[in-house]
């Protein structure tokens, strides 16, 4: 009962979110990019809570329960990057979209590569093929985990946080999403709090390590890398220049775009909060690791350790605030992405609007509209096809679209490129991905490797043909 | 060098050391690799916050390179 009224009482507080920032939104900028003001601070505690997202409540423990240490490498390659990213990266993109007046990851490669209808329409559909993935994958896992909360059936629990969530994103627009990643981000310390008392509880780290060493000491001293790799030292390397090329991922890129001025200390603080937040989710693969210990027979679905453990210890306040979180960081990766995607989606529109002499306010209408279209064609393929978690798909399918867009976003601050260079990268790497994906060669970190490859050679090479054909080319 | 050129190295050169750390005993970063990042991006603020005072006393009022 406890859970059932925290849920219900948070998902009205979230209609009220997307009211409050209503009146704000005037223009697409506004809706979009939040006018581009969103500061570090904000943006460092948005960003956290978006990047590790449901993976770090659902997923990553559940890889520990199911193959144990590997995954903390998955988490200590983010440190680098995101200070690489609060240093370099993001005060470049902000600079960058600011002067070309961009709203959209799309517009931002169009433009910064000198515009370009097939390059609109190439990387709008890549990112909508890939998102969609996500929105189906996010409403099944809010279905999954709400419906015993809220006691009601895996569609209806899908239908109430879905259209939840569509309300407030349509009303506040980027800022009603990052208002609620921050929320998420509270939810998230008082799991981690959660986590850390259990561990105590059960005699601190050391004594939970004695007895999953006693248990299995694969769990803590694995033979290979799995499910990531051949060996745990290639893994470890892997993951830390992974997450480099990983923060090209569209929506990452859609809040550097949303940066307003930055200093040094700016990105310093970005750096600080999106750590801290970062440095929590190793404790919950700990947690999720000694689930073998803890619980009570072996689980069928790795995915579930963590609701199961809160279960199990928590009392009935804390578990409905534990899964408060879980669905609030699967809103947080829906939301989000689902902003990004929109706005790439709109390019496709604009020359019409512009034809059609459309105003501002007709402008955010249609936007809203392709917004509601995306939401629509997600619900209907989830509610057709049958519950699960599919957390997995979620970080596969980013890694792989990180990996494909690396060349004409990551490459085009050390050398740019040109719009058929851009093209011909990402439709070039997007194959092979593709054909090796399908053909199941290679694991899928070497994949989006592969893929990162070809992309920055491709933006190069065919850049390079494209002046020596066109000298006027950009 | 800037103080904020230390301050994002300090961050980057814990992260190779974590990972270091990682390879020769995974749960040891639990006690000192994840820990030492925060401790790591607290030290790189106050580089660039002290970096930011310095600029802005040298200037008169407008510190802080505009990124």
């Amino acid at each position: 009962m406890i859970p059932k009224v925290i849920a219900i009482v948070y998902l009205i507080a979230l209609l009220g979110v997307g009211l409050v920032y209503r009146k704000g939104v005037k223009t697409r900028l506004d809706y979009y990019v939040a006018g581009r003001k969103l500061t570090p601070l904000v943006l460092g505690l948005s960003f956290a809570t978006a990047v590790t997202g449901v993976w770090s409540y659902i997923g990553a423990p559940g890889s520990g329960y199911a193959y144990g240490v590997p995954e903390f490498a998955s988490f200590a390659g983010w440190i680098p990057g995101v200070a690489i990213v609060a240093f370099i990266w993001a005060p470049r993109v902000r600079k960058k979209a600011a002067e070309l007046g961009t709203t959209s990851f799309t517009g931002f490669i169009r433009d910064a590569h000198g515009g370009g209808y097939a390059l609109t329409a190439l990387i709008s559909i890549v990112t909508m093929a890939a998102y969609v993935l996500t929105f189906v994958a996010a409403l099944k896992g809010l279905g999954v985990m709400f419906s015993p909360v809220l006691g009601v059936s895996y569609v209806t629990a899908l239908l109430i946080c879905g259209v939840v969530i569509i309300v407030y994103s349509l009303m506040g627009g980027l800022r009603a999403v990052v208002f609620t990643d921050i929320v998420g981000l509270g939810f998230m310390i008082i799991t981690f709090g959660t986590v850390i008392w259990l561990i105590l509880s059960q005699g601190g780290i050391g004594a939970v390590t004695a007895r999953i060493n006693e248990f299995n000491p694969e769990l803590l001293h694995p033979p290979t890398g799995a499910p990531y790799g051949a060996t745990m030292a290639g893994i470890w390397i892997s993951f830390l220049v992974l997450y480099v090329f990983y923060q090209a991922l569209p929506h990452y890129w859609h809040y550097y775009i949303s940066l307003g001025e930055t200093t040094n200390k700016g990105a310093a603080i970005f750096t600080l909060v999106a750590t801290a937040s970062v440095c929590m989710v190793p404790f919950f693969i700990f947690t999720g690791i000694a689930g073998h210990v803890l619980l009570p027979g072996v689980l069928e679905d790795p995915d579930t350790v963590m609701p199961m453990i809160f279960q199990t210890y928590a009392n009935p306040v804390i578990f409905g605030l534990f899964s408060i979180g879980v669905f609030t960081a699967i809103m947080t990766t829906f939301d989000g992405s689902l902003l990004a995607t929109t706005a790439c989606v709109d390019e496709l529109f604009l020359p019409l609007y512009e034809k059609r002499g459309q105003t501002e306010a007709q402008k955010l209408r249609w936007g809203r509209t392709i917004m509601v279209a995306l939401w629509a064609v997600a619900v209907i393929w989830a509610v057709t096809s049958p519950p699960a978690l599919m957390v997995k798909l979620l970080v596969l399918g980013w890694v792989g679209l990180s990996a494909v867009v690396a060349g004409p976003t990551l490459c085009y601050f050390i050398k740019p490129g040109t719009k058929w260079g851009a093209f011909s990268a990402i439709l070039v790497s997007l194959i092979v991905l593709v054909v090796l994906s399908v053909r199941g060669l290679l694991g899928w970190i070497e994949q989006a490797f592969v893929a990162l490859a070809v992309s920055i050679a491709v933006y190069y090479i065919a850049s390079a043909i494209e002046r020596k054909v066109s000298p006027s080319s950009q | 060098m800037k103080k904020s050129t230390i301050a994002a190295a300090i961050i980057v050169v814990w992260g190779i050391a974590s990972v270091l750390i990682g390879i020769k005993d995974p749960i040891l970063v639990l006690y000192t690799g994840f820990p030492g990042w925060i401790a790591a991006t607290v030290i790189a603020y106050f580089l660039c916050a002290q970096e930011e005072k310095e600029e802005k006393s040298r200037t008169g009022g407008k510190g802080g390179t505009v990124k």
